[in-house]
This record gives structure tokens, sequence and C-alpha cells, in this order.
């Protein structure tokens, strides 16, 4: 019983009273961006990633991934209560879960969602402790080749979250992945792509970036339409649900949870999608499928489900592989670099304890946010009325505050001002950040393994096809490309015949 | 003429990394061989795919089949207080102070909303500034002046 083990050790690290504590103000926080609009996740751990240098690695990480699936239970507050998504995954739920809304039933919709969400976590808690142990064994008998291999899988699967044109999402992965190499050539120590900026020397700083990308060019976006909040819909009377509610929600929570655990895995799959296929598919199996639309319960629970489960398991390639899926966990990555540690299949024997006590934080954390979800609804619901005009400055202002003291630099104030302002020009372009953020986290470890493969070989690439893992993941990366690439065709030659109408 | 302004515009932005980038690369670092590849390699193959994809994307937005244009109005009264209170922020924090500051770029921002009033911004930007020296100074201990030096005489 070497798991139990495992997760004995991990629990006994994730409740001690420090991890506790920030494990508590990561869904906390969670929770309140996420039920905000207008500030995701993104934001938040970019701008609070600087705050966390002077905490253990572990302790940092739990509070960093806390605020990840926090939000995934705030959004759906808001998605019910005021039909917005409070956060993009939970787009899906706006559907039925407003209509439940109007309906005066919030209070067991709010519910549904927070109870399928929690049983979504704890199963794919234990997945994560199950997976990732043999796949950190494969990962370990990685070559070079493997490693340029698996990484043009993530950046392919990057161009699934872009939701635009694929030549403008390859396009960014190539900016992200050149931006990333600035700063001294590790080979030949010379400087690159400084333009004779002293502070460029150590690289592009990555919290700049990310806070110039996520947080200002976002608020400057939203300025564009005005600042008013919307009314909200709705008085929660009763959260319990009815035990009709409890035989109807049984089955899409089970199938929501296999979905959105299945969807997390694959890089880029993300919670947006899996929310989107498991609310279909109990669309077409649900024998109510005639209310879907009109507050159908199920669809509620169904996608609700599916993207917490998503969100959890995309853990799983940034824990055993050191690959981020998603721009969050690049960001995870991050923070991991700035702890001294590099991630990789290595983690999990050189630091068990970082690695089984993030895990078992995640089912506490889980369990922290039922607690906060439900009982305390009204203060949320009062939260909601905060208008965004007086929210955006306190952003910025935290925003300042993390950036500058990365290192006391005003330079990189400056830097995350450009990287917001430019973010918002092009944003107008179409072109889409998060293949960006992938390439330039992964640029210079793209560029190493690049040159250690044809170091070994001499030149010759041919061993990227010769060797089965590499040719098999890359086989893997050609078919994501033609499934992402099928759809797209269709849907801008239905574009056209639209506009020639 | 039926343009395609997004697909220019992208175009246009990867055409301009590509010579910017490639540019230097050629330039100022040796290329090296494929067995011991040089500074310059890996970055000038990225900046060919950039350029094939950007005079690509030109292309096909000079012939496009039906017109797009740009979405959204432009938030200029954001660009230009939040751009001017972030820059007072870094080159004047070390001066001011961190409370003063905080309040600065909070109450500017503020006013990018044409809705929020000057009284509002001022009591706003004060609150942010006390929790934030609460928080930041005494709760997470950043090694920040609370006041600049220009304060303290």
């Amino acid at each position: 019983m070497e798991m139990l083990d495992h997760l004995m050790l991990g629990f006994s690290v994730a409740s001690l009273p420090m991890n506790l504590a920030f494990c508590f103000l990561g869904v906390l926080l969670g929770t309140v961006i996420g039920i905000l609009p207008g500030i995701g996740p993104l934001a938040t751990i970019s701008m609070l990633l600087p705050l966390t240098f002077g905490m253990s690695p572990v302790t940092s990480l739990i509070m960093l991934s806390g605020i990840f699936y926090g939000a995934q239970y705030g959004g759906s507050t808001t998605a019910i209560l005021v039909n917005l998504p409070g956060e993009a995954s939970s787009t899906v739920t706006m559907i039925d879960g407003y209509q439940m809304a109007r309906r005066g039933r919030a209070g067991p919709a709010l519910a549904v969602a927070a109870i399928g969400s929690f049983f979504a976590g704890t199963v794919t808690t234990m997945l994560i402790a199950v997976v990732a142990v043999p796949l950190t064994a494969v990962a370990l008998s990685f070559g070079p080749a493997e490693y340029c291999a698996l990484m043009v899988v993530g950046l392919v699967s990057s161009i699934a979250l872009a939701s635009g044109s694929v030549i403008k999402a390859i396009g960014m992965i190539c900016c992200g992945l050149l931006l990333g190499l600035t700063g001294v050539d590790i080979y030949s120590s010379q400087q690159r792509f400084t333009f004779g900026m002293l502070p460029l020397m150590d690289g592009i700083d990555f919290v700049a970036l990310a806070v110039g990308i996520f947080g200002f060019a976002e608020i400057l976006r939203n300025l564009e339409s005005g600042t008013s909040s919307r009314p909200l819909v709705g008085k929660i009377t009763s959260l319990m649900p009815t035990r009709d509610d409890w035989r109807r929600i049984a089955g899409p929570i089970l199938r929501g949870t296999a979905i959105g655990g299945f969807l997390g895995i694959l890089p880029g799959g993300g919670a947006l999608l899996s929310a989107f296929v498991s609310y279909n598919i109990e669309k077409k199996v649900s024998p109510n499928s005639a209310e879907f639309g009109h507050g159908a319960i199920e669809g509620v629970a169904a996608p609700e489900s599916a993207n917490n489960a998503a969100a959890q398991t995309s853990f799983i390639p940034m824990l055993s592989l050191g690959l981020p899926a998603s721009p969050i966990m690049a960001l995870m990555i991050g923070a991991l670099t700035i702890h001294g540690i590099t991630p990789g299949p290595n983690v999990i024997s050189r630091d068990p304890a970082l690695f089984w006590g993030l895990i078992a934080s995640m089912w506490i954390g889980n369990a922290m946010l039922l607690v906060l979800n439900l009982p305390l609804i009204g203060i949320w619901v009062k939260l909601l009325q905060v208008p965004y005009r007086l929210l955006y400055p306190i952003i910025i202002g935290l925003c300042c505050i993390g950036v500058y003291s990365v290192s006391n630099a005003p330079f990189n104030v400056y830097m995350t001002m450009f990287a917001g302002l430019l973010a918002y020009a092009l944003t107008k372009f179409d072109l889409e950040w998060a293949p960006f953020i992938l390439g330039f986290v992964l640029g210079p470890l793209f560029e190493h393994q690049l040159r250690r493969t044809m170091l070994i070989t001499g030149g010759d690439a041919s061993v990227f096809l010769t060797r089965p893992i590499s040719a098999g993941l890359l086989i893997v990366a050609a078919a994501l490309l033609v499934i992402i690439v099928l759809p797209m065709v269709r849907q801008s030659r239905e574009q056209i015949f639209v506009e020639e109408d | 003429m039926i343009i395609n302004s997004k697909d220019i515009g992208a175009g246009a932005t990867f055409i301009a990394v590509a010579a910017i980038y490639g540019g230097t690369a050629m330039k100022t670092l040796p290329f090296g061989t494929i067995t011991s590849m040089g500074p310059a390699y890996f970055p000038l193959i990225l900046c060919t795919i950039l350029a094939v994809l950007g005079i690509f994307l030109v292309g096909r937005g000079l012939f496009a089949n039906s017109r797009v244009r740009l979405e959204g109005t432009i938030a200029w009264r954001g660009i230009f207080t939040i751009t001017a209170a972030v820059v007072f922020f870094g080159a004047f924090i070390r001066q001011i102070g961190f409370a003063p500051a905080v309040a600065t770029v909070t109450f500017a921002c503020a006013l990018a909303s044409p809705e929020t009033r000057p009284r509002e911004a001022l009591m706003l930007a004060l609150a942010v500034a006390v929790l934030c020296v609460g928080v930041f100074i005494y709760g997470v201990r950043l090694s920040i002046p609370v006041f600049g030096t220009w304060l303290n005489g």
C-alpha cells in the first residue's frame, strides 16, 4: 500500500498549521476573484507570485493552486446569479443556472454546483495520486529528443486553447519562444535580444509579462465598454436540493467528472472545453432533455463537475512531466523555478513532501470551498454588488506593488505597462496570448533540448522519427493539429456564407 | 477594396518581430552549425517561420472575401491615465515611498472611468493605501519604505 503511505505523508504536510492557513487564504481569494467578473486566476496568481518568495515552496504552491480551483467554485455563483461568466469555464453553467435562478431555484442551483464540484475534486485528487507515479516513471526514460517532441505536443495543444485562427496561434507561439530566449545564452555566454538594456540580461521578467498581459490589458479592454454592473436576479431562499433533484444529478455528476478528468489531462484540454462537452452529452442522454435551456438541474451539475475535474487533472502533466498544459500551469512552473526547483519527473522522488503535500491540500481545499460557498453564500452575493469602476483601480495598485516587489526595480513596472499596452493593441488583431505564454516559458528549454539532440546525433534530425516514443508523440501532435484545423475550416466557410447572404 | 484589417495587422506584427529579431541575430550573433548550434540558429528558424506566416496573413488580408474591421473603440482615456499613473509609480516610489505611491496610482486610475467622481476616487485611494501598508509592509514585510526620501526630509 505504497500509495496510502504517500497520501499519509501528503496529509501530514498539508495539515501543518501554516499550510492549512495558506490553503484557506488561497481558496478564499480564489472564490472572491472567481465571483468578480473582470479579474481571473491568471492575473491574481501572477500578481501574488512575488509575495510567495518568502514562503516554503510547498506553501506557496498550495496557496497558488487554491486560487486556481477556488476560482472555479466562485465563477459558478456569478454565472447563476448574474448571468455573467465570473470565470471563463463557467460560461456553460450560465445557460441553465440562470434560468433556475429566474424560477426562484437559485439556492438549489448553487448547492448542486458546489456539491458537483466537490465530488469531482475528490475523485480527481485520487486520480492524480494514482496516475502521476507511473507517468513519472515513463518520463524518466526520456532523452532530449523525447523532450523536444513532448514540448511540440504541448505547444500544438495550446493552439486548441486559442479560439481563433490556427495560423495566428502558431505565430504567437513563435513570438513567445523568441522572447523567451532574451538574456544570456548559456552555451556561448553571449547576450541575446537585450537591445542594450541591462535588466534584460537575466531575461524578460515572467511576472511583469504575465501581469501586463492578463491584468492591465484586460482592464483596458473592460474600460472600452463602460464600467456599470448588472443587477442580480433571484433571491436565495432554500439551498437544499429536493429528493427529486438528488436523483437527477447523480448521473450527470458522475459523467461530468469522468469527461472533465479525462480532457483535463490532455494538454490544452482545459476546463471550458470539458464543460461544453459534458453539457452536450447530458442534453443527449437525459430523459429531461426538453428542459435543457429552461433551468434543467442536470445542465448545472454536469458542466460544474466537469470543469472542476479538468482543473484538477490539468496538474498531472505539470507535476509529472514538468510541462504546462495551460497558462496557469506555466505560472505554477514559474513559481517552482523561483524556489530553485526544476519541475519535471524528478520532483516526485527528490521532493515527495512537496508533491504529495500539494495533492493532499487540493482535497482539503475542496472541502473548505464547500463550506465557504454554501453557508456563506450571503457574503458573496454582497460582493457581487461592488461596481467594477471601484475594483479595477485596486487591481492596478496591487499589480504595481506585486511587480515592483519582485526585485524593487522600477524597470519591471515599466515593462509591465509596456506589455499591457502591447497586449491590448495586438488583441485587436485577434492575436491570443495563451499560446504566447506557453512559448515564452518553453523557449529556453526547447532550444536547450534541441541543441543537445543535435549534438548527440551529430546533426541527424531523423532521430525524432526513429526513436519510438518521440515518433509517437509527434504523431499525436500531428493528429491534434489536424483535429484543430478541421472544424476551423468548416466554421470559416460558414461565416463567409453568412456574410454573402 | 475589400480588406481584412485584422489579418493585415497580425501579419504586419509577425513580419516586424521577424525583422527586428532576425536582423539583430544575423548582425550580432554567430549562426553555428547543425551539430553545434550557435546562439542565432534557433532564433533564425523561428524568424523564418514568423516571416512566412506574416506574409501569408498580409496576403490573405489584402485579398479577403469579406471586409473585416477592428472591433470596439479604443479606450484612450484609460490608456493615457493608467500609463501615466503606472509610470509615475515606478519612477517615484523611491522618492515618495510606498504609501503615497499606492495612493497616487489608485487615485489616478480611478479617474480613468468617467463615472467616478474625484471625491470617491480620493476616498478609495486613501483606503487602499492604508490597507496595503497594513498587509504588505506589516503583514508580508516587504522592504519598501512607507514614506520615501523626499518626505522624510
